[in-house]
């Protein structure tokens, strides 16, 4: 049956569709197709065809069941037998699938418009393609193949075929284009990292009820990854205490036993105040820190650099296995100071290394160390970040190594300009009471990564080119310039894959100006007309997740889950991978992409992989099982025998002597020196003596919405229905301080942009500070958006989105300067 | 009545996410505007806002939907029997086909006072998100003019399920079961925890529990 139905709600009973009433709401960018049974009426006497799907959106990775009914995604249940229980925002996808906000066919921005008015043209697949070719073409022609760029954010899509890492790699890569680093959620990680901690390697949930703590610095999971909620609560139940160290009372900290509050960003403090405190008191492990941590290594008094047995006539000692590939290393040893010979030695031959070096030539690791954290009185500590005493003595009391402590990290922490730092000294912090490799010992959160290690093989392609890496946040100045450190830099065209650059990164009004106006041509490929999407000036319709088959490897469990097709591609919206079929041959690249069928990619996936082909993992086995471990215990304990740490020696580090940027970037990273050890300094915006300070005088930084991942739900769901206003929780008295009331309309501004949203009162919100529910759309907004009022600074060596170090000010909004709703009503000239 | 099915909410578990609201919402293929089950919050003024000072704050919800009473005021009230207790389950049912759409229900129903989705009273042709009935398609109609809310998921229980709501727990909050069954989890749940109820004086001898 074919309908003509033109609104975004439906009437249902009926068999005929009255499409009379008034348009509702504003976001609507099609007409319905014919991909819905409009005929069938209530009292359905069919269950309906079973699936198993698996969300890919950056939370929990849920496998459910998926019920199909007349050709159309008609109801969900949770998977039998199985912990994690679909949430709101994954009850929520059928009305996703099924919104009028889905891109329906390709289209090209009507000629002479101006982007982001909502006037398209319908065109072919073919048409598109041929655009989209003859610029990429031409580009490479003239400026270089760097002058084509792409931009993928991720956490939308995640499966393995059809993901930001799927096949559509292969093509991008195949071109040898610029891809625009992301550069978001990587400070903390790269902090663990250079401190040699695998964030990833964490014990499975189920393992907190081994834990006498759990503590989380910043971290809000109750609302970021809400099934790990019933892990926490069964842990409770277990008698396991939750400590959540939090500036504000999160979901998370309502949720805890004990809420430590304390001021915004200035985490790094208080981990090197417990540290001393560690140190003065003698109660760190010390067996754990001499043998497992960089403790002994001797370092160059002249020079700063580790003494290494090559500048003693030592040849190469094997290291620990890589940990990304467990190939075998080669490594110039550190050396320590041997007890007993009088001498340096390297450290995985000495069997009595020293804490301290009795040759002023050298200064161990732990000396300096030790010298770096001992300004960090009491007093220090809470002048940076406001706790109380009693608070301070209840996490170094909850933190002895004889504790069983689960540590559990998300982003909270790495959200500023100091971030790295933060997970640096945190780290630092772990190591000295080595909570590692038993139950109930874990450091983790965050637990996606592995996941990663189920490959994406065939994404390099067969022509030996990459896409270059530039980080997003250089973006702006690249073309403003047109240089990139000191050469010419052009680029023309920007293709966004899986990704909301507004609204998902950082400072819209910046990236709309110069960014996203100086290209030549923007190609947008996603399921929905999403803020970026009204920018393109070629829209490519993807599949939403039930339109195709793919797997999704990431999660908090050991496992790696089917997600099947339940329906056929709906309106001319081709799979992720399909478009990279088709779309390659036009920007020629077809002959490279294609070689590589579904069958060859999934070998790719699954058969170089140890985990894989030890556990019987394959295509046709998944397919069988739908879920599959990939690890023989029946609750993981992450770093048994303390071999997972991924520094060069294998162990942790707090001091490193030659650091790295994450990436290459126009910073200035000369200041080596406070790299080297996890070292405090204040935020440039949100700290108190920030020069934005007197004129923005509230800082600003997001929960995660429990209803919604990252811009996700911008149309009308369910789950969007439960929460739809977005909202600007501050404490009371600031309410009072600058004149609003509760629930009332207001104008939050700064020196990047404005947006208005709903006065929530909110006591726990602490004082002059204000917190936002991320990931409302433009259209969801009267004026303005939050990520037009987010700053695009960040540190050198981070590199990373500052998602926290914001300030603004906020007044009642007048009702001024209101988004005309109708350039969010989109005109297509050719539609039904 | 042979049953007594009633549900317990453990404020502890309960994050106030609407899980519950939205895989009612599918169940039973909600019409737009309407919930059979919402949340309400436990502590400041508005929505989410917690009690107390900064510190020392607290905060929990409660989910709210029909109580299933077991005097219902509203079956009392009803002119025309659309409302009526449910023998076998105690379920108090709502039948839209028999509904008149007086509203004297709610009207005589003290809940309604508490918060949203008790009882809603459906004025024009319900409108859907999507173009066709989700959920088990066992759910009554949905039509004009009349007054809708929970049925406990009826005819889940009557194949042996629980309620979409409580399935759709991702923190496992509640628990659903028969008070008349010593051995059931709620009445083990009920016997060992302390619990509250809303409105406990109103005379309707509720069916929902918070512990």
């Amino acid at each position: 049956m074919r309908t003509s139905l033109s609104r975004r709600t439906f009437l249902q009973g009926t068999g005929v569709a009255v499409a009379s009433a008034a348009f509702v709401g504003t976001l609507a960018a099609c007409g319905k197709d014919d991909m819905q049974n409009l005929e069938t009426n209530q009292g359905v006497e069919e269950v309906g065809d079973e699936f198993f799907c698996t969300c890919s959106w950056s939370c929990s990775f849920c496998q459910y069941n998926i019920y199909v009914r007349d050709g159309n995604v008609s109801n969900m249940k949770p998977k039998a037998d199985y912990p994690f229980r679909t949430c709101l925002k994954g009850k929520s996808r059928v009305t996703r699938t099924y919104s009028e906000a889905r891109i329906q066919y390709p289209m090209k921005r009507v000629e002479g418009t101006e982007r982001g008015a909502g006037q398209w043209e319908r065109i072919t697949w073919e048409e598109a393609g041929e655009l989209v070719g003859e610029q990429w073409k031409k580009t490479e022609e003239t400026y270089g193949p760097l002058a084509n760029s792409i931009y993928m954010g991720g956490g939308g899509a995640q499966g393995s075929l059809h993901g930001s890492s799927g096949l559509i790699m292969r093509m991008f890569n195949a071109t040898g284009c610029t891809k625009w680093d992301y550069s978001f959620d990587a400070a903390t990680n790269v902090g663990l990292t250079r401190g040699g901690l695998q964030w990833f390697d964490q014990s499975e949930p189920a393992d907190f009820v081994n834990s006498d703590y759990i503590v989380l610095f910043g971290g809000n999971p109750i609302f970021a990854q809400i099934q790990m909620g019933k892990f926490l609560f069964d842990a409770q139940d277990a008698g396991a205490k939750i400590i959540v160290v939090d500036p504000h009372f999160s979901a998370t900290a309502a949720k805890a036993d004990k809420w430590v509050p304390v001021s915004m960003g200035n985490d790094t403090a208080l981990f090197l105040g417990l540290i001393k405190r560690f140190i003065d008191e003698g109660t760190f492990a010390a067996d754990f820190v001499l043998n497992n941590t960089c403790a002994p290594y001797l370092i160059d008094a002249a020079t700063g650099l580790y003494a290494r047995g090559s500048a003693f006539g030592e040849g190469m000692h094997v290291g620990p296995p890589f940990w990304v590939t467990g190939q075998p290393t080669e490594i110039d040893a550190i050396m320590v100071w041997s007890e007993s010979e009088g001498k340096p030695v390297p450290f995985d031959t000495c069997k009595d290394p020293a804490w301290s070096c009795p040759d002023s030539t050298y200064v161990t690791a732990w000396d300096k160390f030790k010298d770096h954290v001992s300004e960090w009185t009491f007093d220090k500590v809470t002048a940076a970040c406001d706790i109380s005493q009693e608070d301070f003595d209840f996490l170094y009391n909850a933190l002895q190594p004889e504790n069983k402590v689960a540590h559990y990290i998300n982003f909270g922490t790495g959200a500023y300009e100091n971030g790295l730092h933060a997970g640096y000294a945190m780290t630092a912090l772990i190591a000295m009471t080595g909570n590692f490799g038993e139950p109930g010992r874990s450091v983790g959160g965050f637990d996606m990564m592995y996941g990663n290690f189920f490959g994406h093989a065939s994404s390099v392609p067969s022509n030996g080119k990459m896409v270059s890496s530039v980080t997003f946040l250089a973006a702006c100045d690249i073309l403003n310039s047109g240089v990139l450190a000191g050469e010419p830099y052009p680029v023309k065209t920007l293709w966004v894959s899986h990704g909301g650059l507004i609204g998902g990164s950082v400072n819209s009004n910046r990236v709309k100006k110069e960014f996203l106006d100086k290209m030549e041509m923007i190609i947008v490929e996603d399921n929905y007309l999403t803020d970026t999407a009204r920018y393109a000036d070629i829209l490519l319709p993807a599949c939403d997740m039930y339109e195709f088959e793919d797997v999704v490897p990431l999660g908090h469990m050991k496992t790696v889950r089917l997600s099947e097709k339940c329906i056929e591609p709906m309106y001319e919206a081709k799979p992720d991978a399909e478009i990279a079929r088709f779309m390659s041959e036009y920007i020629g690249v077809g002959d490279i992409v294609n070689e590589i069928d579904n069958d060859t990619w999934w070998k790719g996936t699954f058969d170089d992989v140890a985990a894989a082909v030890e556990h019987g993992i394959s295509m046709a086995t998944l397919r069988e099982q739908k879920e599959m471990r990939y690890v023989d215990e029946d609750v993981y304990v992450g770093n048994v025998g303390l071999k997972n740490f991924i520094s060069e020696t294998g162990r942790l580090m707090f001091y490193v002597d030659a650091p790295a940027p994450r990436t290459a970037s126009n910073y200035d990273t000369s200041n080596v020196e406070r790299e080297q050890m996890p070292t405090y300094f204040e935020n440039k915006v949100t700290g108190v003596n920030s020069e934005y300070a007197a004129e923005y005088p509230l800082t600003c930084m997001s929960w995660r919405n429990p209803s919604r991942v990252h811009m996700t739900m911008f149309m009308d769901t369910w789950a969007r229905q439960f929460n739809p206003n977005p909202r600007l929780f501050i404490n009371p008295a600031d309410g009072q301080k600058y004149g609003i009331e509760d629930g009332a309309e207001i104008l939050a501004s700064n020196w990047l942009g404005d947006c208005v949203l709903v006065a929530s009162f909110n006591s726990g919100v602490r004082e002059g500070c204000t917190v936002y529910y991320k990931g409302y759309a433009e259209s969801e907004t009267k004026r303005g958006s939050m990520s037009a009022l987010t700053t695009d600074y960040a540190d050198p060596y981070a590199v990373n989105c500052s998602f926290f170090d914001n300030r603004i000010k906020i007044e009642p909004w007048d009702g001024s300067g209101a988004s005309d709703p109708a350039i969010f009503t989109p005109t297509i000239k050719g539609a039904e | 009545m042979a049953n007594k099915y009633a549900i317990a909410v453990d404020y502890r578990r309960c994050i106030g996410c609407g899980s519950c609201a939205v895989s009612c919402k599918m169940e039973n293929n909600v019409p737009n505007e309407v919930w059979y089950c919402t949340v309400n919050t436990l502590g400041g003024d508005s929505n989410d806002a917690p009690a107390g000072k900064y510190g020392s704050n607290t905060i929990s919800y409660q989910p709210l939907r029909c109580q299933h009473c077991d005097t219902p005021s509203c079956v009392e009230v009803c002119p025309v029997g659309a409302t009526y207790k449910d023998e076998e389950t105690g379920i108090v049912m709502q039948d839209t086909d028999v509904c008149i759409g007086c509203k004297s229900c709610i009207e005589a129903c003290p809940y309604m006072a508490v918060g949203a989705g008790v009882r809603t009273y459906i004025g024009d042709t319900p409108e859907f998100l999507v173009g066709f009935p989700v959920g088990s398609g066992q759910a009554p109609n949905h039509k004009a003019n009349t007054v809708e809310k929970c049925n406990l998921c009826y005819s889940r229980i009557a194949n042996g399920e629980v309620p979409a709501c409580v399935e759709g727990c991702p923190t496992y909050a509640c628990t659903f079961g028969d008070l008349n069954d010593p051995e059931s989890d709620i009445s083990k749940l009920l016997a060992a925890r302390e619990y509250e109820q809303i409105l406990p004086d109103s005379g309707t001898g509720p069916n929902m529990y918070f512990l």
